[in-house]
């Protein structure tokens, strides 16, 4: 089973896992990507995410296909959550479950990599300082190579 | 979009643009209608295009790509718009 979604709610990382588990597989790989709370040293207060949301479907979809074709994995569940996303929460959770821990894992890395790079959802940090700036993915592959 | 535009390139083809993140900031909608001239259109024409309607995005000029229907274009590729199509400002990606 592929599933992708793009989530207003808080992500439950339990469930995604549960969504992914399967009784023929041996391993469920995870990623979370949560909110931390500095950026060198400037204080992060929160994020705030946007999406594209049907090209971003359809993206990560298309990263789904792609890993299938990489790697012989059971289910893969990705979840992106859009809006405020505070400290320590998970913005972004992919699972994906294998007979063998494996392929499982390399396939949970290539796919947050690929998602980075082509998913189109954009984040904007706010500073504990009242500032805020929209962050460009260094995967990105038509982000201005300047700082 | 003003209705002045719209008025002035009238005999055209009449596509969607929508706006993300700081594009969408800068022009301060999410988006508009844009009538363009029938003909073929690459990336390049199409984003010189974007920046002649909307020279606001000028300072992120270089550092946006546009997509046609929910999907990137290739760089050579030439395509005609239809009635109705969908583009949108896609400034550098941040998901993850």
């Amino acid at each position: 089973m592929d599933y992708v979604s793009i989530s207003k709610q808080e992500i439950s990382v339990e469930e995604v896992a549960a969504q992914a588990s399967s009784p023929d597989c041996g391993a469920i790989s995870l990623f979370i990507g949560t909110t931390r709370n500095h950026v060198q040293a400037k204080k992060v207060v929160y994020l705030v995410y946007e999406a594209y949301e049907p090209m971003a479907v359809k993206e990560m979809k298309k990263i789904c296909d792609e890993m299938r074709q990489k790697w012989p994995i059971k289910h893969v569940i990705m979840v992106h959550r859009v809006g405020a996303v505070p400290i320590r929460e998970a913005s972004v959770v992919i699972a994906v479950s294998s007979e063998h821990r494996q392929e499982a894992q390399e396939a949970v890395m290539w796919a947050i990599d690929n998602l980075k790079a082509r998913v189109p959802i954009w984040k904007k940090e706010y500073y504990e300082d009242g500032e805020k700036v929209w962050k460009e993915n260094r995967e990105c592959p038509w982000r201005n190579s300047s700082p | 979009m003003s209705s002045s535009f719209r008025t002035l390139m009238s005999s055209g083809v009449k596509v969607k643009l929508l706006f993300f993140a700081k594009a969408r900031e800068l022009v301060g909608v999410t988006e508009t209608g844009l009538v363009v001239p029938n003909g073929l259109y690459t990336q390049k024409k199409l984003l010189s295009i974007i920046v002649e309607t909307f020279p606001v995005l000028c300072s992120i000029q270089g550092n946006f790509i546009v997509a046609l229907n929910e999907e990137c274009m290739d760089q050579s590729q030439s395509i005609e718009l239809k009635e109705g199509d969908q583009l949108a400002v896609i400034p550098p990606l941040s998901g993850g």
